[in-house]
């Protein structure tokens, strides 16, 4: 007998503990219900567009366009456009004193400095390639420096990294 | 002092500089537009100064140049009256030239070289240039190095000796090590005028007829004509912003002088104030505005090219910039620590107030606010700490030196500052928590149950944290510091000048533990990026380098030159490109070679390249003989994972094949880039670790599961392999572990990559050790 109230009383209290729960879940799924079935057409309006959005999400993360946006930062002279695809793994080169792998402020802040010093007249990549596992692209970024035009030979590799590109090297090379 | 300096001086001031700037701000559209007008007179004076300075500098090394020959005429001559044999090579001979970089050589009537000084030149044979008499200045050429010259005859009991006496004045050639140090009279006069220069030291260059440029003849000391300097016309564009940044420069340091004095009228202003922690925020707010004043007026700009403000020692994207440098973090730092006194000093006059608190709530709330201040205190020194080492190439604990440089000089006082900013402003939390104690509570039961309190919170905001940025013994021991502080200053009721060389000590105690912990840290990471290193190299940059250096040698108007001349020097002409080429930059083990028409060599230079890999050309001859462009291949070692990547382009006049250039590199799997090379040919970019000693790491290389390379005194043994080869890799292919090799434990960074088609596995083992006392 004192173990059968004993059971009892345990289901009255889970029963205290999850009926609130319980009608909690059931209510917001019915309003959810409500909600959706009456804006239909918006809802698969915006299912819709949150589609487009991933499909352009991920012909963004194609190579090509990778290093299309690279050209774009280059040729502007702003680091700000390459920002995401740089890490503390990507390996930096200009100089003897400005080469290795740096943190990922460091970087920033070095580009920034570069584009600040060097600035850009003309960049384009004559070279890219994709078919490899590691997609690379070179070309001649020309500045004017102090009003002193010349120009640098970039190359820039990048890596397919657990879905997503990241730069791997980025040599400028006088 | 303020009181000394009434409001309406204060005021007079601001409203002059005021009026300045404004003044400024109206006159500077109207002298750049007098600026333009007037530009064609400005052009041609600007272009008369540069003409001038250019021929005062030219002149200056021919006159030093034959000073220095008629002082080692002399010296001979004072040897033959002294009897002594004037080119026997005794210790005073070869003390003969000793000002400068000069060189010099003794030839006999027959051409017949017959002494030489310190630095010799390596055309020697050819340095004479007959065109020019004895006595006149010349330039000459060794291919590598360029040379003003002159020479001399003199009568001796020997016969007649000719002394040939070379200046160099500008190297062809470019080694990017601490060992090369650059010259470049070009580049010299590049920088000093702003505009590009290019010398040519023919004695045949002519003018220039680009209208852009504007040449000048070199003339010698006899008015000949040596070469010919061009520069690129002054940009009118370059000249406006010029003067445009000297506006804005003086407009600037007015808008700083009236900030500065509007924090005079302020700092007036609010004594007024009752209530201290209204003082105190506009004052906060105040210096936050000047520092971002600062940051946008660019002020560390005008300290360009001093190391301080180079972002390679220090650069941290926090606040926006405000500490993007070295520079940068210390002007934050001062302004930080102004803040941070007059909060100690308000502070401690409020601790000195009579009033008490006797109120649970009140303490309640106060601590709900300054607890936690404290804890995140204590918490952003760590993270600025971890910043400071992380985001910097400096490395603190590497040398044991104990001068260290002067920027690691001012970055660790940098540093101390910051130290001895953190612990006054968690004191002065501390004092106020203190200070609103209920009194019911006894003194000495109050301080040490604050203490327990605080540092039971300390173990409490570890825990909810996801990455707390100190260690629990450091927090223990910061908390127990600033309470010995805080002590003192109860005792005592206010703070003596020793209690800031406490606070100094306590500080710099403080930020020698974190810079340890970090610099442990750092060592970790050094081990992932010394695999990384490993394994960068990828066939696509090796065909790069070859393809870039082969466009260079190409393109060289010297190289095609040289092709056609008898004294070709095809040996240091490979050198020459090799040294400019993105394959001395990353120190890739290449070889270059010169090949005359017949594809026979005729001149090469190797670096950690086996010359056994080089190739018979001729067998190729057919391919050659329609090459039309630059032709990159690879090809495979035999018994090696390693492949070489090979390229060859024509040297070519505009009427015929003049002869070949060749560039082999190697795609190095298997070396571990252990082959030596001589230091002052080696780039510093081919570091493998700058932040632990190369040696002190084990490295093994695996390829197919296969060790094939090892950089350890000790064998692994099959456990130990096992542990590396099936160790659990995160999405990037990376792991850590730890394994004991000879019965010492070692971390290891695990690395695995497909390169070449190899699956290859690289572990970078480092002993685990302690922070010694002695680095403290």
């Amino acid at each position: 007998m004192e173990k059968k109230a004993s059971v009892k009383s345990i289901r009255q209290l889970m029963d205290a503990f999850l009926l609130p729960i319980n009608y909690f879940v059931n209510y917001t799924m019915r309003q959810m219900i409500q909600l959706i079935s009456k804006r239909i057409p918006i809802t698969l309006f915006l299912l819709l567009f949150a589609f487009l959005l991933n499909v352009q999400a991920q012909q963004n993360q194609n190579p090509e366009n990778i290093l299309i946006q690279i050209e774009d930062a280059f040729r502007l002279g702003d680091v700000n456009k390459i920002s995401d695809l740089i890490d503390s793994n990507t390996h930096f080169s200009f100089t003897s004193e400005l080469t290795g792998y740096f943190s990922y402020s460091q970087i920033i802040s070095l580009m920034g400095d570069y584009f600040k010093t060097y600035k850009p007249l003309k960049f384009r990549f004559s070279s890219r390639s994709f078919l490899t596992s590691m997609p690379f692209a070179w070309g001649e970024y020309v500045f004017l420096k102090r009003g002193i035009r010349g120009s640098h030979k970039i190359f820039i590799s990048i890596e397919n990294m657990n879905g997503e590109y990241r730069i791997t090297q980025i040599s400028i090379n006088p | 002092m303020l009181k000394l300096i009434s409001n309406k001086i204060l005021l007079s001031i601001i409203g002059v500089c005021s009026a300045l700037m404004i003044s400024i701000g109206i006159y500077e559209p109207i002298h750049i537009e007098n600026k333009k007008e007037s530009w064609g007179e400005e052009l041609n004076s600007k272009i008369e100064l540069i003409e001038q300075k250019v021929s005062e500098t030219l002149q200056q090394y021919q006159t030093n140049i034959l000073n220095e020959l008629a002082i080692i005429k002399s010296k001979i001559n004072k040897r033959v009256s002294n009897n002594k044999n004037p080119i026997s090579t005794d210790d005073s001979f070869l003390n003969i030239s000793t000002s400068g970089d000069y060189s010099f050589v003794i030839k006999e009537v027959d051409n017949k070289l017959q002494a030489w000084s310190y630095n010799p030149i390596t055309n020697a044979d050819h340095a004479i240039d007959d065109y020019h008499q004895p006595g006149q200045t010349y330039f000459t050429s060794s291919t590598l190095i360029q040379y003003l010259a002159v020479y001399d005859t003199l009568n001796t009991e020997l016969g007649d000796l000719t002394i040939v006496l070379f200046q160099p004045v500008e190297k062809n050639y470019k080694i990017e090590n601490r060992f090369y140090s650059p010259l470049n009279l070009s580049q010299q006069f590049s920088e000093q005028f702003d505009v590009e220069f290019e010398i040519n030291y023919s004695k045949n260059a002519r003018l220039t007829r680009d209208g852009r440029k504007h040449s000048i003849e070199i003339l010698n000391n006899n008015k000949n004509k040596i070469g010919v300097v061009t520069f690129n016309k002054p940009m009118r564009e370059i000249a406006l912003q010029d003067a445009s940044d000297t506006f804005e420069f003086f407009q600037s340091s007015l808008a700083f002088i009236i900030l500065l004095l509007v924090g005079f009228l302020i700092a007036k202003f609010i004594n007024e104030f009752r209530i201290k922690s209204i003082r105190f925020l506009v004052l906060l707010i105040y210096l936050i505005g000047v520092r971002y004043l600062l940051h946008y007026l660019n002020f560390a700009e005008y300290f360009e090219g001093w190391e301080i403000t180079n972002s390679k020692y220090f650069s941290s994207l926090f606040g926006g910039g405000i500490v993007s440098s070295p520079l940068d973090l210390f002007i934050t730092l001062a302004i930080l620590s102004i803040a941070i006194i007059l909060l100690f000093k308000y502070v401690l006059s409020y601790f000195k107030e009579k009033s008490s608190n006797d109120n649970w709530i009140k303490f309640f709330f106060i601590a709900l606010i300054f607890i936690p201040l404290y804890f995140l205190s204590i918490r952003s020194l760590g993270a600025s700490i971890k910043s400071i080492v992380f985001d910097s190439s400096l490395r603190y604990y590497k040398e044991d030196s104990l001068f260290p440089g002067s920027i690691e000089i001012f970055m660790l006082f940098t540093i101390l500052l910051l130290g001895i900013i953190i612990f006054i402003g968690t004191l002065s939390f501390l004092i106020i928590l203190y200070k609103n104690l209920p009194k019911r509570i006894n003194e000495v039961s109050g301080f040490f149950s604050l203490f327990i309190l605080t540092q039971v919170i300390g173990v409490i905001f570890d825990i909810v944290q996801k990455e707390p940025q100190t260690s629990p013994f450091f927090r223990i021991l910061f908390v127990f510091f600033s309470f010995i502080a805080l002590y003192l200053i109860v005792r005592e009721k206010r703070v003596k000048g020793f209690h800031f060389f406490g606070y100094a000590l306590i500080s710099s105690i403080m930020v020698i533990l974190l810079l340890g912990q970090f610099n442990s840290l750092i060592e970790k990471e050094s081990l992932r990026k010394s695999a990384y290193n490993l394994t960068r190299q990828n066939a696509e940059l090796l065909r790069f380098a070859v393809y870039e250096t082969l466009v260079e040698a190409i393109t060289d108007r010297e190289t095609v030159k040289s092709f056609t001349s008898e004294n070709i020097n095809a040996d240091a002409i490979a050198f020459k490109f090799w040294s400019n080429s993105v394959l001395q930059k990353e120190a890739l083990g290449s070889s270059i070679n010169l090949l005359d028409r017949d594809h026979n060599s005729i001149g090469s230079f190797n670096f950690r390249f086996n010359r056994d890999l080089d190739i018979d050309w001729d067998r190729y001859s057919s391919e050659l003989s329609d090459l039309e462009e630059i032709k990159i291949f690879e090809e495979s070692i035999v018994y090696s994972d390693n492949k070489i990547i090979r390229g060859i382009a024509t040297i070519e006049d505009v009427e015929e094949v003049l002869g070949y250039i060749t560039v082999n590199v190697l795609y190095d799997l298997t070396s571990l880039s252990i082959p030596s090379a001589p230091e002052f040919l080696s780039s510093d970019a081919g570091f493998i670790n700058d932040t632990i000693d190369f040696t002190k790491l084990k490295i093994f290389d695996f390829h197919n599961g296969t060790l094939i390379n090892s950089l350890s005194n000790f064998n692994l043994s099959e456990k130990e392999i096992i542990s590396i080869l099936d160790a659990d890799l995160n999405q990037y292919g990376e792991s850590w572990i730890n394994l004991s090799i000879n019965d010492e434990n070692h971390l290891v960074f695990i690395l695995k990559r497909d390169q070449n088609n190899i699956s290859r596995v690289l572990a970078v083992a480092f002993k685990r050790k302690r922070i010694k006392l002695g680095t403290i």
